[in-house]
């Protein structure tokens, strides 16, 4: 027995030095023979791993056409040490070949490859497809600013998903109380489902809750407050900046200290007034009801409306035990113009804009190529082949049931048997699709996918002044919601105005930073001007970037510089 | 034992001391350097990064006008005496462990208190929250099932500020946590027989055994422990943070000084505040200590 | 014997492992390895030097007293003139620079840098090349007037996209001074003619001109050009959305 004990630890002992060293840091397997590059990455969600498997099986495959033996491994790390394991990865000098970005723009600077001398080229990926001929850099919706790093005007990785915020709805519970199913489309229907959801409750006698709210975090309020915000006075953008399109706060405080009649305090506070309104239909003690508490709410079927993020779209479809839609945060109103609300102010009108514009936004998961990576051309190419139109049909599509950050990407395409052949992956969800199952995913992508809207973009909300006492503004949201005072615009005015002490010395803060950031940057300019000592086309392009990107700065600083003294003429509503 | 050793006789001893020297080092690099570092940076509004300016008492007169930062103290001193009295019931429950007469019926019972030593202590105050949880929770369950709530009322155990502390307080209930057990079941365990017999012989009820023998006889271990547990309430912020957020529930009421650093620091990026308001707990703390070693007499 | 080896393998290696070039290390910001390998060419390196002291200037993991003693070390290295011209006017640009921000910051740097006439280093740099990017750079640091920003700009002979920098900036200045935007509007285009080379601020400004013809001037018919150029360039970017809904406003398709 000793002798097969010690023929057997010798076994796997011997075993377990080939694997230690196939998979070792050599960037090659054990015979030299492939070349191995690793992908590495925190998404857990459903699909996302599957897709990449198959993206990657299919890279091979291509690669091996080509003559060029390649091994990808795929390696995830859970988001609550991800921080921590992506900075000692890079500071051992043993990352992944490609890996999705962490960190501030100072590691990202020290660690990766600069993408801009890439971005210019076309992705050769994309022959055949309608990105074709298109730099890379373009083909993505929102033209790579998302990407963009602003301290070094550089890019160090490209995105390979999208996301928008919907409104799930318990159909089941909705139709009960309702007695029919056609959903809320604007805010007065959606408070009317509220009210008659909780009539409902009362009827049956069970405690149930018409919107299901994350108020540990405070976000479902701030998604409410953004929400609204936008609709109403998104119309500012083309007006209050003298620069150009869009505002700031600092601009929009500006104009409320120097009382410039064009801008109207009282617009900017609606959307608080309109929160606080919806705030009633919330859940009872939702402010110390987290995410997960929420969800478990919601498919216990006691929630009706529940605000969250498109990526949980398919399993919230999918693994509930009713019938779930998606649907939009309603809108004020049907058409722009001037809309009354009743039952949150009597003779209220808001001045409703259309649906915003989301094309082009909420681009995430940036993948970006360390300057450790042993097999720097293989990197970028298996970048290219990933963000490339086909694989992210693919991955996003197919496989994870998100949404693709490229243009002009055909949903309904990714259901193909051409998309199909290249799922080697055993789940019937991906694979063997019925038209009909067909059908509905692409259905449900649809509702998920950025509105066109009606031309206006995004605005700063009111309270957007200082992290702090932007947080701290929120918690008095809240409170009003609890409490539902008669005037929650001049409370929530008057505190902000009670508040400036505390803005300010932030604001002071955020000089200091920017004053250090203008150092760090000509530190930057220095390093390139250094660079173009040795590649002289290559670093006085960045030397460019960098000052071209120092304007914005430079404007900041004054801007910053001038807003303690308008804040400190900011006076009460009284 | 420790011996007085003449400084001759350090050169055949060099060996002990560079072995201690290396730990010693590490103690003062990663427990006393961050802590000197922390004293310094009382005296900067320091962001942790680019923001570090030189303000002399600024943070320490800010935290002596912070009326926010007096109420954590408050709190924190509520909870304090809260979890005085929640040490009672550990101390019940090993006097009845330890008069268990089967030995192995005693031994199952010890361990049955020591496995859910192995749950992470995160896992339980998730557990107590969804407890608490206002709507479809399992107080308010039980309490409609008791008819005391209709159908469609719930409690904001969480979020009413009548009941939050209340409910921070009772968390964890019975509070018969293995650690004190037995650590007094050992004390316990160290009274010799005769003692017992003795005491029976002199016609000592079991109350009396209780608070003449038992109780002074393990009162050393009762020290320690509200020594370690006032220290330690001082301290604690985690689990308030896991239950009503990071700003301490509706309106901060629930706010202890731990939770006032982690957010001032943290959150804020008032690093240097932060570090004043950790001094202002040492100080505390050490006061308190020396309170309790002062009047927490073991007479044996 | 094996020990003295080890080391002078472990130094090679290292040496290896990181490259070995200093400028190369340099510009990818890696101070540490940069340092490692100026002090291993010796402080009689004009080069060397010239990267020591801009290390302790730039890296912020020096104390700020570091940064004080680089500063005077670039101020010398530009005054001495055994050094390459081209080094030290890197020098100088770096020495103005960093001087003009210590000065900002005298809660660190006290008035360490207080005797620096920067401005005056920032004139002779101009007037030594006044055809490269770092007279360009120079004059942008300087925060010049209007008039300043177009004399030199009618002046400069060499590449017009270093010009870029100054002139988004000037358009800043006559819409914050002067609320100038026609004169706005002629630096904008200035700058797009010479050639933007950030493509985010490239579409931004273009989309900028347009906006600014339309909406501050009035000139729809100037700005519609604009719209159409962003939209056939750019025709699925978000902002072509809102060229469209202005063109729609003006009755236009």
């Amino acid at each position: 027995m000793n002798r097969l004990g010690l023929i057997l630890l010798g076994v796997f002992y011997i075993v377990s030095i080939i694997m230690v060293v196939n998979s070792g840091a050599v960037g090659t397997g054990i015979l030299g023979r492939e070349k191995r590059i690793t992908f590495a990455h925190w998404q857990l969600e459903d699909g996302f791993r599957e897709g990449y498997e198959d993206a990657i099986k299919e890279y091979e495959r291509i690669k091996a056409e080509q003559g060029i033996k390649v091994k990808v491994v795929q390696t995830t790390v859970p988001v609550r040490g991800y921080a921590q394991w992506f900075l000692t990865q890079l500071i051992g000098g043993d990352c992944a070949d490609v890996i999705e970005l962490s960190g501030n723009d100072d590691i990202r600077n020290q660690y990766f490859t600069p993408l801009s001398q890439y971005l210019g080229d076309p992705n050769p990926y994309n022959k055949g497809t309608p990105l074709e001929g298109m730099p890379w850099r373009d083909t993505f919706a929102d033209d790579m600013i998302t990407a963009l790093s602003q301290q070094y005007s550089e890019y160090f990785g490209v995105s390979t998903f999208v996301m928008t915020t919907r409104m799930y709805v318990n159909v089941d519970l909705y139709e009960k109380a309702m007695g029919h199913r056609r959903m809320p489309e604007t805010l007065q229907e959606w408070l009317d489902a509220c009210r008659k959801i909780q009539e409902y409750g009362q009827k049956v006698n069970r405690p149930l809750i018409p919107i299901g709210v994350r108020g540990f975090d405070k976000g479902t309020i701030g998604q409410i407050l953004n929400h609204y915000n936008d609709q109403i006075n998104a119309s500012y953008n083309d007006s209050i900046s003298d620069y150009g399109y869009g505002t700031s706060n600092y601009e929009i405080y500006q104009r409320i200290a120097d009382k410039d009649p064009r801008v109207d305090l009282d617009r900017f506070l609606q959307p608080v007034e309109i929160t606080t309104a919806i705030g009633r239909y919330f859940a009872k003690g939702f402010s110390a009801i987290d995410l997960e508490q929420t969800k478990f709410l919601f498919n216990s079927g006691n929630v009706a409306f529940f605000i969250d993020g498109t990526w949980n779209a398919f399993s919230m479809v999918n693994n509930s035990n009713f019938e779930v839609d998606v649907i939009p945060i309603p809108s004020i109103g049907k058409k722009p113009g001037m809309i009354s609300v009743p039952g949150i102010r009597e003779g209220a009108k808001y001045n409703y804009l259309g649906r915003m514009t989301e094309v082009g936004g909420g681009l995430g998961g940036l993948f970006g190529i360390p300057k450790s990576t042993k097999h720097p051309e293989l990197a970028l190419d298996f970048l290219h082949f990933i963000t490339s139109y086909r694989i992210s049909q693919l991955t996003m599509i197919r496989h994870s049931k998100w949404l693709s950050p490229l243009k002009k990407v055909d949903y309904a395409e990714a259901f193909n048997d051409e998309i199909g052949k290249m799922c080697h992956c055993r789940n019937n969800s991906v694979k063997n699709l019925s038209p009909a199952e067909k059908k509905e995913q692409v259905g449900l992508l649809q509702k998920c996918r950025p509105y066109e809207g009606s031309g206006y973009s995004n605005i700063t909300t009111i309270n957007s002044i200082g992290s702090k006492t932007m947080k701290d503004n929120i918690l008095t949201l809240e409170s009003m919601i609890i409490e539902q005072p008669e005037n929650p615009k001049q409370i929530f005015w008057n505190t902000i105005v009670s508040r400036t002490p505390d803005a300010i010395r932030e604001i002071d803060e955020t000089i200091i930073t920017e004053k250090r950031t203008h150092w760090n940057n000509d530190g930057i300019r220095t390093a390139f001007t250094i660079g173009a000592l040795m590649d002289k086309k290559t670093y006085e392009n960045r030397i460019r970037l960098t000052m071209e990107g120092m304007v914005g700065r430079v404007k900041m600083l004054d801007d910053l510089l001038e807003v303690p003294s308008n804040l400190k003429k900011l006076e009460e509503i009284k | 034992m420790a011996v007085d050793v003449s400084v001759k006789k350090l050169r055949y001893y060099w060996p002990v001391y560079l072995l201690i020297a290396v730990p010693l080092l590490l103690v003062l690099l990663f427990s006393y350097y961050p802590i000197y570092n922390g004293f310094v940076h009382i005296f900067y509004r320091w962001n942790g990064d680019t923001v570090e300016e030189f303000i002399g008492l600024g943070n320490i007169i800010r935290v002596l006008n912070d009326t926010t930062l007096l109420n954590s103290f408050g709190v924190v001193l509520i909870f304090v005496i809260a979890n005085v009295v929640k040490m009672v019931l550990p101390i019940i429950t090993a006097v009845i462990l330890h008069h268990v007469i089967n030995d192995r019926a005693g031994y199952v019972y010890r361990v049955l208190f020591v496995i859910p030593m192995i749950i992470p202590a995160m896992v339980g105050i998730l557990i107590w929250k969804y407890f608490y949880e206002p709507n479809n929770g399992v107080l308010n369950g039980i309490l409609r099932a008791c008819n005391f709530l209709s159908g469609t009322d719930s409690i904001q155990w969480l979020s009413d500020e009548r009941l939050v502390l209340p409910a921070l307080i009772f968390m964890g209930f019975p509070w018969v946590g293995a650690f004190g057990v037995l650590i007094y079941l050992a004390g316990l365990q160290s009274i010799p027989e005769d003692v017992y017999e003795a005491a029976e012989v002199d016609g000592a009820g079991p109350l009396t055994i209780f608070f003449k023998i038992e109780l002074p006889l393990i009162m050393t271990q009762i020290r320690i422990n509200l020594v370690l547990m006032t220290i330690g309430t001082l301290q604690a912020w985690e689990h308030i943070y896991l239950f009503v957020g990071i700003n301490g529930g509706p309106n901060g009421i629930a706010t202890v000084p731990g939770l006032r650093i982690f957010r001032d620091a943290f959150a804020e990026g008032l690093f240097g505040y932060g570090c004043a308001i950790g001094f202002v707990i040492f100080v505390v703390t050490l006061a308190l200590t020396f309170v309790n070693n002062k009047f927490v007499k073991v007479d044996k | 014997m094996l020990k003295q080896i080890g080391c002078i393998a472990l130094t090679a290696s290292a040496l290896l492992a990181y490259g070995n070039d200093m400028f190369e290390a340099y510009a990818i910001n890696n101070y540490p390895q940069a340092r490692t390998l100026a002090k291993a060419r010796g402080k009689n390196d004009p080069e060397a030097k010239l990267i020591l002291s801009l290390t302790k200037v730039y890296d912020k993991s020096y104390p700020e007293r570091m940064a004080i003693e680089g500063l005077h070390e670039l101020g010398d290295y530009m005054k001495d003139k055994a050094n390459p011209a081209r080094l030290r006017r890197i020098a100088a640009l770096s020495y103005a620079r960093c001087a003009q921000l210590m000065q900002d910051r005298q809660d660190i740097y006290g008035t360490a840098a207080d005797k620096v006439n920067y401005t005056e280093i920032y004139k002779q740099i101009i007037e030594e090349s006044p055809n490269s990017s770092d007279a360009c750079i120079a004059l942008f640091y300087m925060r010049p007037e209007l008039e300043d920003i177009s004399r030199f700009g009618q002046k400069f002979q060499g590449d017009k996209r270093d010009l870029v920098p100054l002139y988004l900036y000037a358009a800043n200045e006559s819409i914050k001074k002067e609320k100038n935007f026609k004169l706005a509007i002629s630096y904008l285009e200035d700058a797009y003619r010479f050639g933007i080379s950030h493509p985010s601020v490239r579409q931004a400004t273009l989309f900028r001109i347009g906006f600014l013809y339309d909406k501050k001037l009035n000139d729809f018919k100037s700005a519609e050009k604009y719209y159409r150029e962003f939209i056939q360039k750019y025709p699925l970017a978000r902002n072509s959305r809102i060229i469209r809904r202005y063109m729609k406003e003006h009755g236009v398709k």
